[in-house]
């Protein structure tokens, strides 16, 4: 019997573990002790997701000794991870996360660090992301002895963009480490936070508002809308429209400030080397937010240091001004958009090396603006989320310009949130204690339209592949432990072949009925996903039979969807998996 | 309790009162100590032990006051924590006479973020004496002296009033780190060879 309720949030570059206990409503952070320096613990409320894994001889076996013990793997998690890392190349691996949903690389192909030294074993997305995992785990473990987590009730986050594919593979991790995690949408957590901290909330909200959710995190930008209907005189709430995954975020600010000051050395003809890099990173987020305060100074000097004893000798420094960090930051991430702005795509190189699919635009106002077109969506509240919104400037601008995108006669308030940073945790906390001991829930069904691609019939003509039309094998707003769907389409399958399928989503917030056909002239508007396999095992049949089969879908207690195939005139059924596109496709 | 007092039977008592009319009449001492039980008065041994729960107020000096050194350990790693988030030792070990203030103003920017981030991270703080600087305090008789320290004209037996010119500063939680390997304290910050 489960004593706790535990909610994880897996952050693409920090993570933070919130908890409740039965039959108390209160909710608690979780310290995580990790090593801070070679043979230093500290337990700090975040741990930086990075796993390093380092040089026989960088550490003794005494100087990665933690509270639970010494680790039997041979990498590092955590802060001295991030600074290890940040020195010694080829060794770390960030951002796991945001691997797990790349189109081109599967989430168990060992690439992980790109850049790896020749005496490291790379590891795929998810080890990666399991050795972060267990961390918490082993953390978890040592503070409650008595209370292991894999039997608590435990909510891990995910962002509210992830594919199908991606929320399978973050279920995976949990299960190898013997959890059965339900996942729940990052953005949706945060707004959860807002209501455990907002008593009053009911009288903030009335039927008709459209609540617009902003999650900037260090990596990824986040975006989802909630709507207040009403249910039998009850307020009522529903998570209608979720953005794209964008990467994109507060890590990208503090990376232009800081080429906008190399560039200012470069003209004094100082070049920087990679180590000071970093230097000038931390040095520009500290001005970002110091010149950005309210009341700050107009200039911050940014210096970085030599490497060696004297301060002085050979330090680099340059000043940055408020305008150029109005400029670079507010402007260039915040800029004013007009209703028929579109992202800016930007050409892409020929060959580009294999790395994360990072955003051409980096103007967050026209992601919105394209979230908020697609979805057809009037916000008339909006919750920002994010240590971003920690400088308050970015917060007043934002609102600005959102309400410039507005009808003149809309009102957009902003909803307050309690924290920016550990919110997502403390949500994903408090919608297990809602579950538990009854109170609103947030209805959140899928998020999307799925589609397999099916060859449309049609005469042969020559140099043209025949076109495919679009089957809805799953519609948005599917709710999750609700009852199987069925198709009414069958299929004729060879046995003992692997099928597969292509894969799309929609992009826009209208459900779609189940079984509709899409024509291939509609398909161009989808959104291509990896493609999904199917691999009838041959069983009794003899291989090279064919067999009629039926689709169904379904979106498990944990929020996954399944996808199954079922014989027509059996009982035999069989799982659809999720893949990886092949890289060439 | 070994002793107990368990009444006496009848005919003992008859004769015993023989024997204690003259043992009562003989002794002067013995007679007042009768009195005394017939007033009420109890035996130690049928007394509840009482519990002493007065505090002692002064510990007493120790014959020879000897003087005790601060654990090392704990400097070394404070030390150490400056140094890396703070470059503290860089910055006290070199000579700043031939730097601008501008330059040296630069630094202390970064060494005063570093220093408050592990003055803030491992310390909670507070101050020593709540009240306002520059405000009129009255300090009571039997003051703490290692919490109030008085200056000026010290006359008489308090309270004192006065001006409170610094609240002072008290730690009210250290949450130092852990550490695997104490011997390695001693190594401040590890020389670097970049490969």
């Amino acid at each position: 019997m489960a004593q706790y309720f535990v909610g994880i949030d897996l952050g693409t570059t920090h993570c933070a573990v919130f908890y409740g206990c039965h039959g108390q409503s209160e909710l608690t952070q979780l310290l995580i002790p990790q090593l801070t320096a070679p043979g230093r613990v500290e337990a700090r409320p975040l741990l930086p997701s990075f796993v390093y894994t380092p040089h026989a001889s960088e550490l003794l076996d005494s100087d990665r000794i933690l509270p639970w013990g010494r680790s039997e793997t041979n990498v590092i998690v955590g802060q001295l991870a991030r600074d290890l890392g940040a020195k010694s190349q080829g060794r770390m691996v960030q951002s796991a996360k945001s691997w797990l949903c790349h189109s081109n690389v599967s989430a168990d192909e060992a690439i992980l660090p790109v850049d790896a030294v020749d005496d490291i074993d790379k590891m795929s997305a998810k080890t990666a992301l399991e050795h972060i995992l267990f961390h918490l785990v082993a953390a978890w473990n040592h503070a409650f002895a008595d209370a292991p987590l894999t039997e608590q009730e435990v909510v891990i986050t995910v962002p509210a963009s992830f594919a199908p594919a991606a929320r399978v593979n973050t279920e995976q991790v949990a299960q190898n480490l013997g959890i059965n995690a339900r996942l729940m949408e990052e953005p949706l957590a945060a707004f959860y936070a807002w209501l455990a901290d907002t008593p009053d909330w009911q009288s903030q909200l009335e039927v008709g508002d459209q609540v617009l959710v902003v999650d900037i995190g260090g990596g990824t930008t986040d975006l989802s809308l909630i709507a207040v209907t009403e249910n039998a005189g009850e307020l009522d709430l529903e998570r209608i429209a979720v953005g794209r995954h964008i990467l994109l975020g507060g890590d990208n600010m503090d990376m232009a400030l800081t080429y906008h000051v190399a560039n200012k050395l470069a003209q004094q003809g100082k070049t920087l080397e990679s180590w000071q890099i970093t230097g000038l990173t931390q040095a520009c987020c500290q001005a970002k937010e110091s010149l950005l305060d309210v009341g700050g100074p107009e200039e911050f000097s940014v210096t970085v240091p030599s490497r060696g004893r004297s301060l002085f000798n050979n330090a680099i420094t340059s000043t940055l001004n408020k305008d150029e960090v109005v400029q670079l930051v507010l402007e260039g991430f915040f800029p004013q958009v007009t209703l028929d702005d579109q992202v800016q795509q930007g050409p892409r190189e020929g060959f580009a090396t294999l790395n994360l699919d990072y955003e051409r635009d980096p103007a967050i106002t026209r992601h919105i603006l394209d979230f908020l077109r697609r979805s057809e969506a009037l916000p008339t509240k909006v919750l920002f989320n994010g240590g971003v919104f920690n400088a308050k400037p970015i917060a007043d601008l934002l609102l600005q310009r959102l309400r410039s995108l507005l009808p003149a006669d809309c009102v957009l308030d902003q909803l307050q949130p309690a924290h920016l940073d550990h919110a997502v945790a403390k949500g994903a906390t408090y919608y297990q204690y809602t579950k538990v001991n009854g109170g609103l829930k947030v209805k959140n069904g899928l998020a999307a339209n799925y589609y397999i691609g099916i060859a449309s019939p049609m005469p042969a003509i020559p140099g043209m592949a025949p076109p495919v039309d679009a089957l809805c094998i799953a519609p948005l707003g599917l709710e999750e432990g609700g009852d199987e769907q069925v198709l009414p389409n069958e299929f004729s399958l060879i046995v003992g072949e692997t099928v597969r399928f292509r894969f799309f989503q929609s992009n826009h917030a209208q459900a779609d009925r189940l079984g509709n056909l899409i024509n291939s002239f509609g398909v161009a508007a989808l959104i291509e996903l990896p493609p999904i396999e199917l691999t009838l095992a041959a069983g009794e049949s003899a291989p090279g039979d064919m067999v009629r089969v039926y689709l169904s879908c379904q979106v498990n207690d944990l929020g996954i969807l399944m996808l199954r195939a079922h014989e027509v005139n059996s009982d035999r059924s069989w799982q659809i998996e999720f893949t990886v596109r092949e890289s060439n496709g | 309790m070994s002793k107990t007092i368990s009444p006496v039977g009848f005919l003992p008592r008859f004769f015993g009162a023989f024997g204690q009319f003259f043992k009562y009449l003989g002794s002067g001492n013995y007679a007042a100590r009768c009195q005394l039980i017939g007033a009420g008065e109890k035996f130690a041994f049928e007394q509840a032990p009482e519990v002493v729960t007065e505090t002692v107020e002064v510990i007493r000096e120790v014959e020879k006051p000897t003087l005790m050194s601060a654990s090392s350990d704990g400097a070394l790693q404070l030390l150490q924590l400056l140094q890396q988030e703070a470059r503290f030792i860089d910055f006290v070990q070199e000579p700043i006479d031939a730097y601008t203030d501008a330059e040296v103003g630069a630094a202390a920017r970064q060494i005063h973020a570093g220093c408050s981030k592990v003055a803030l991270q491992y310390f909670s703080w507070d101050k020593a004496y709540q009240g306002d600087e520059g405000a009129r305090v009255e300090v009571p008789a039997g003051y703490d002296p290692h919490q109030i320290r008085l200056e000026g004209r010290i006359q008489g037996e308090g309270p004192f009033a006065g001006t409170l010119i610094h609240p002072g500063w008290t730690v009210t939680q250290v949450d130092l780190p852990q550490i695997a390997d104490t011997a390695a304290l001693k190594i401040i910050a590890p020389a670097q060879v970049e490969v």
